[in-house]
């Protein structure tokens, strides 16, 4: 398992859902990787985990929606480590959890307060433009490197709630097109993924969970595979991404979703 | 990379159209990640030989797609030798050039016949075992001529646009049961099909690098308009048809998963395009 040996990896949202998992199975694999996130207990809690299956990932507390602070750590990782191959953009709010703490947040914009949705287009947007502005100037300097963004179904389909989110995720998928087009000729792919209904902390407790509950009776069932997708699975959509065996693979958006886009509704 | 991982260790493949091209790729890499491979194809000497360089990893089954007795052979054999079917790669296909206002109708309903009619029919026999096994992944390689309008490959166009829908209709139906449906979309690969001799598992050369292999080298010189300025090596769909088949696309159904070096991703207006 050493399917991305001497990379360095850099994966934001460390602390938690498929950031997580994605630091997990990149360190498996033999990646060094720098797994950031707002939580340092969160991170503590990651890097346990990588530890106990005996692989090694370095943790930092890092709020990169903060566009200096983005920067420095880019430069900081490239520094320290030579150089940065591989980029994963998986912080993002959203879901249950943003909906617990800001009502309406996570509503239709009838319902959405400005503040939420400047605050969720900062937080999931703004972040990865600080991340990818740096990292492809480091990536050029240094010949090349691979960009994973973690998209979302929701950018794809309309959905009745999660209006300013799905926006925030239609506007990764449309930067991973645009980036792939221009930077491909400086070996750098971009690709992202585009989950379905994943059981994450983020998503906690939602309709879209209790819809794929097999013990719901009033399930709405709009999921061929009949349940909701796990983070080591998103993961393992991003470890073919970023590693060389996706080499032709270049502005690729790879649903992640059960097959729940191949349905009409 | 050439660091193999077993990632098909215990599973038995179908892959069709394996003599050559992307299908033999596919067959070779699938055997070095520890499947079982049933070598399909028409082509009986080629298929024979690639049964015969992965030894005691593969069979080979002379196979007519569109013949849906043909299908059931390749069942029977499949679970006489290995056992059940675990996976599938709709691989077999052919390519057609001509205008539409110059199509014949023979022409068309052969190329529909292997392209479309083929690989549904794959759906239908080895789906139906996959089922009634409750769990089972199939691979349709179709073609980036199903994503955009391709000129002038109509009949091509249209049997490859045929298989996306059809992709996306089975993995719904066989969802239910366990049998995950995806599809791949190759776009600019040297293979014999686009008139280069087939190279199996031929690495792709480094960025900035010529390919030691002249021909190939001067195929790479072509493909300067599109964001990674080469073709594709038919090693780069194996390893996509690998993760698709394997158990680490395990939520991905209906998935459809373009390799084409960004060419669809958009317009790079910025280069210079060649003839």
């Amino acid at each position: 398992m050493d399917r991305l040996a001497g990379k360095v990896a850099l994966i934001t949202g460390a602390g938690t859902g498929m950031g997580r998992s994605c630091v997990r199975l990149f360190a498996a694999n033999g990646a060094q990787v720098v797994g950031v996130g707002r939580r340092l207990d969160r991170l503590r809690e990651t890097a346990e985990l990588v530890m106990q299956a005996g692989d090694k990932a370095e943790v930092l507390a890092c709020d990169v929606a903060s566009e200096p602070d983005a920067r420095e750590l880019v430069e900081d990782v490239a520094r320290r480590y030579g150089r940065l191959d591989i980029l994963v953009n998986a912080a993002a709010m959203g879901g249950s959890a943003y909906g617990a703490i800001r009502p309406g947040g996570v509503d239709s914009i009838a319902e959405t307060p400005s503040e939420h949705w400047h605050e969720l287009l900062h937080n999931n947007l703004d972040s990865v433009f600080y991340l990818c502005h740096a990292a492809v100037n480091v990536m050029r300097r240094q010949g090349g490197g691979s960009i994973v963004n973690i998209g979302s179904m929701g950018a794809v389909r309309g959905f009745p709630a999660y209006h300013a989110y799905g926006v925030t995720k239609a506007g990764i998928h449309s930067l991973t097109r645009s980036m792939a087009v221009r930077y491909g000729r400086d070996n750098i792919r971009t690709n992202c993924i585009a989950p379905g209904t994943t059981d994450t902390p983020m998503m906690a407790g939602s309709a879209s969970i209790a819809n794929l509950d097999p013990g719901n009776p009033d399930r709405y069932n709009f999921n061929p595979m009949g349940r909701a997708g796990t983070p080591d699975e998103m993961a393992y959509g991003c470890l073919f991404l970023a590693s060389d065996e996706a080499s032709y693979v270049n502005g690729a958006v790879l649903a992640i979703d059960g097959g729940a886009l191949s349905c009409p509704t | 990379m050439s660091d193999l991982t077993g990632r098909l260790a215990g599973k038995t493949a179908i892959v069709t159209g394996a003599a050559r091209g992307l299908g033999e790729s596919i067959a070779r890499l699938f055997a070095a990640e520890g499947a079982h491979v049933v070598v399909t194809d028409i082509r009986a000497g080629k298929a024979r030989t690639v049964a015969g360089d992965l030894a005691g990893r593969a069979h080979f089954v002379e196979h007519d797609v569109t013949d849906e007795e043909s299908w059931h052979n390749v069942v029977r054999e499949t679970a006489d030798t290995f056992g059940r079917p675990d996976v599938l790669v709709n691989n077999a296909g052919i390519g057609h050039r001509a205008p539409v206002v110059e199509l014949a109708r023979t022409d068309l309903e052969r190329v529909l016949a292997v392209n479309l009619v083929g690989p549904v029919l794959g759906m239908k026999v080895v789906g139906a075992e996959m089922q009634a096994a409750g769990r089972g992944s199939i691979v349709n390689v179709s073609s980036m001529a199903a994503m955009a309008g391709v000129f002038p490959v109509i009949a091509y166009s249209a049997s490859k646009w045929g298989l996306r829908g059809a992709t996306r209709a089975a993995a719904i139906e066989l969802g239910r049961n366990g049998v995950r449906v995806n599809s791949l979309y190759p776009g600019g690969i040297a293979t014999p099909m686009s008139g280069s001799p087939s190279r199996p598992l031929l690495e792709p050369p480094e960025p900035g690098q010529q390919d030691a292999d002249p021909e190939l080298a001067r195929r790479d010189a072509l493909r300067t308009y599109q964001p990674i300025a080469r073709v594709g090596r038919p090693i780069e769909i194996a390893r996509a048809a690998l993760f698709l088949a394997s158990d680490e696309s395990s939520y991905c159904s209906g998935t459809e998963l373009v390799v084409d070096g960004g060419r669809l991703a958009g317009f790079d207006l910025e280069r210079e395009p060649t003839a």
